[in-house]
């Protein structure tokens, strides 16, 4: 059997064996670990443009992706669940391996990965993309262990589909709080948009409902627009508590509903607990984490302690940009000339950096964020940049609203094939 | 597409006969005035800015219009975002351009855009697009003709060669889907 063949009966749900798969004679292999925003882009852009001159192996669990950019929107039915699925098969017809495990674990000595099946897979290039973890005891009282009575949901699929079912049975009238993370976590505006559509699905199934923010943060991403959108369209609903008020130092009491601020005991009947956040395991089993995250060249997000692995999308810490898949994307696209440049000769070209984030306030009233980067300093570093305006004409709203849907459309694509 | 000037010495054929826009635009059918409006913004700028390309006399001609909006944009429509340095140069050279280079700066438009997608609400594919209706549309972006903040903000940072190159790159790609 050639190898090749080998590689392709590899594809989803493989078992490898268990000594280290050797690097293919001339043709230099580059794992990414992740099959998000980043790592897939990356992934199909190495395989897309290569034409076939690199070995290209994403390792990722899951069988489905559940994006959490636009997870939101399930909140309050605007999109379903089903829409933000993405499978890997299109990858898989570029060429790329698509195996279904979870790497456990780096020797960058011997630049191999380990996997949680047991196999081990030696690499010329690394990527790392896994996203976020949480911080443990980042909130007094609740852990991960309690996420499937009160949820982060700030992960795609199970998380957001249990939040959305809680909301769904809320007694009429009852109190939804939401905890906010720190600075830095991934997507800034993801909190607050959140609050957004539960408000609008309380609107429309419980409008006596409330819903208190405890937010750790004085200010937040486009809060001008945020503040003037719950004022308009949900009036009364939300209350937030910012750190001067307890906001930053809250107590969870999962059995019994209920959180402490500021010494005063407030009952809630669904909450959402988005804790700290930090890179995903991997990264840090690698060896590559400074505080939570890791540190990267803004040329290419090489690893500032390995040139050999490149570290993108939310578990980077590059400089300015957001976390946000639009990012990871942009970042991916950056990785992947770079890679094949060094890896086959192919031309070089400077990085070019971008995000925009949308975020919905209310079915046809969207805004958006956004700005270019380039590589500074030591870091990447933000340049010119644009936000919508509060008391833009409902028009434009409503045109900005209907182009994140197009947006989401088109990044679909160009992550998944 | 045929009509689109692949050379800059075509361009500066269709310059030097001296016409006006609005003389071209008597004697051609409506379906080519986008050509011409870009072809009478490009000499405006270039007559302006860019000797290394205009060498033959200076064109007289009409202030162009794109859909009924001047191209000589009043100062109150600059912004920081337009750099006067940076003209139409590049865009007029399309057939010239880097089209590796196209293929990579392409991939900051594919993120919000499809490529073969059919038109979504809002924001069009761009394998279907005339090389020159798109960089006409990047001229007006650039110039804040157009409203949408995200595409201003991509049009400004375009240097001409890399809208040339964007423009050899998109014209490159085959006209049906062919998504693999």
């Amino acid at each position: 059997m050639k190898r090749r063949q080998f590689i392709g009966a590899a594809v989803v749900g493989a078992t490898l064996m268990s000594a280290p798969m050797l690097r293919a004679q001339g043709r230099p292999r580059v794992v990414v670990v992740g099959g998000g925003a980043g790592g897939a882009t990356v992934a199909r852009y190495l395989a897309k443009d290569s034409a076939g001159a690199l070995d290209v192996v994403l390792v990722e669990p899951n069988e489905v992706y559940h994006s959490c950019f636009f997870s939101n929107l399930t909140l309050a039915d605007l999109r379903t669940p089903e829409s933000l699925e993405h499978r890997y098969d299109k990858l898989a017809h570029l060429g790329i391996t698509v195996l279904r495990d979870r790497a456990v674990g780096v020797d960058r000595a011997r630049r191999e990965v380990a996997l949680g099946g047991g196999g081990v897979l030696a690499y010329d290039r690394l990527v790392l993309a896994p996203g976020i973890d949480f911080v443990a005891g980042s909130v007094a009282g609740w852990s991960e262990a309690d996420a499937e009575i009160i949820p982060h949901a700030y992960r795609g699929g199970a998380q957001v589909a249990l939040l959305r079912a809680q909301l769904g049975a809320m007694r009429p009238g009852g109190t939804f709080a939401l905890v906010a993370p720190p600075n830095p976590y991934r997507c800034p505006p993801g909190p607050y948009e959140r609050v957004s559509m539960v408000a609008n699905l309380m609107m429309r199934i419980n409008p006596t409902a409330k819903i208190l923010v405890l937010d750790p943060k004085s200010t937040f991403s486009k809060q001008a627009l945020f503040e003037d959108g719950w004022a308009r369209h949900y009036p009364g609903m939300i209350e937030r508590i910012g750190p001067g008020a307890g906001g930053n130092a809250v107590e969870v009491r999962p059995a019994v509903g209920e959180i402490v601020v500021a010494g005063a005991v407030v009952k809630f009947d669904v909450a959402n607990i988005i804790p700290a956040q930090k890179a995903g395991a991997i990264a840090d089993a690698a060896g590559l984490t400074e505080g939570g995250w890791v540190p990267v060249e803004p040329l290419a997000l090489a690893a500032k302690t390995d040139p050999l692995v490149h570290v993108l999308g939310d578990a980077a810490a590059q400089g300015d940009m957001p976390k946000s898949g639009f990012s990871a994307n942009s970042q991916a696209k950056v990785v992947a000339n770079a890679i094949r440049a060094e890896l086959t000769g192919s031309r070089a070209f400077p990085p070019r950096y971008a995000n925009t984030c949308w975020s919905a306030i209310a079915p046809d009233d969207g805004v958006k964020v956004g700005a270019t980067y380039t590589a500074g300093e030591g870091k990447i570093a933000a340049g010119e940049g644009f936000i919508s305006q509060v008391g833009e004409a409902a028009d434009l709203r409503a045109a900005t609203y209907a182009e994140s849907f197009a947006w989401y459309d088109a990044i679909g694509e160009d992550i998944f094939g | 597409m045929n009509d689109y000037p692949r050379t800059i010495s075509h361009w500066r054929a269709a310059v030097g006969y001296g016409l006006s826009a609005s003389m071209i635009g008597r004697r051609l059918n409506a379906s080519k005035l986008s050509m011409l409006t870009f072809l009478a913004a490009a000499a405006l700028f270039s007559a302006a800015t860019a000797q290394s390309i205009v060498t033959v006399g200076q064109p007289e001609i009409e202030a162009p219009s794109c859909a009924g909006v001047p191209l000589s944009a009043s100062p109150g429509a600059e912004s920081s975002l337009v750099d006067p340095a940076k003209d139409l140069r590049g865009a007029i050279a399309a057939g010239q351009g880097d089209r590796d280079w196209g293929e990579y700066l392409a991939g900051e438009c594919l993120t919000c855009h499809g490529l073969n997608a059919e038109a979504n609400a809002g924001i069009p594919p761009l394998a279907r697009l005339a090389p020159m209706d798109f960089a006409s549309a990047l001229e007006e972006y650039r110039r804040l003709l157009r409203p949408d903040l995200g595409m201003r903000l991509v049009a400004a940072q375009l240097a001409p060669d890399e809208v040339a190159a964007l423009t050899a790159y998109f014209a490159s790609l085959p006209p049906s889907p062919a998504t693999p």
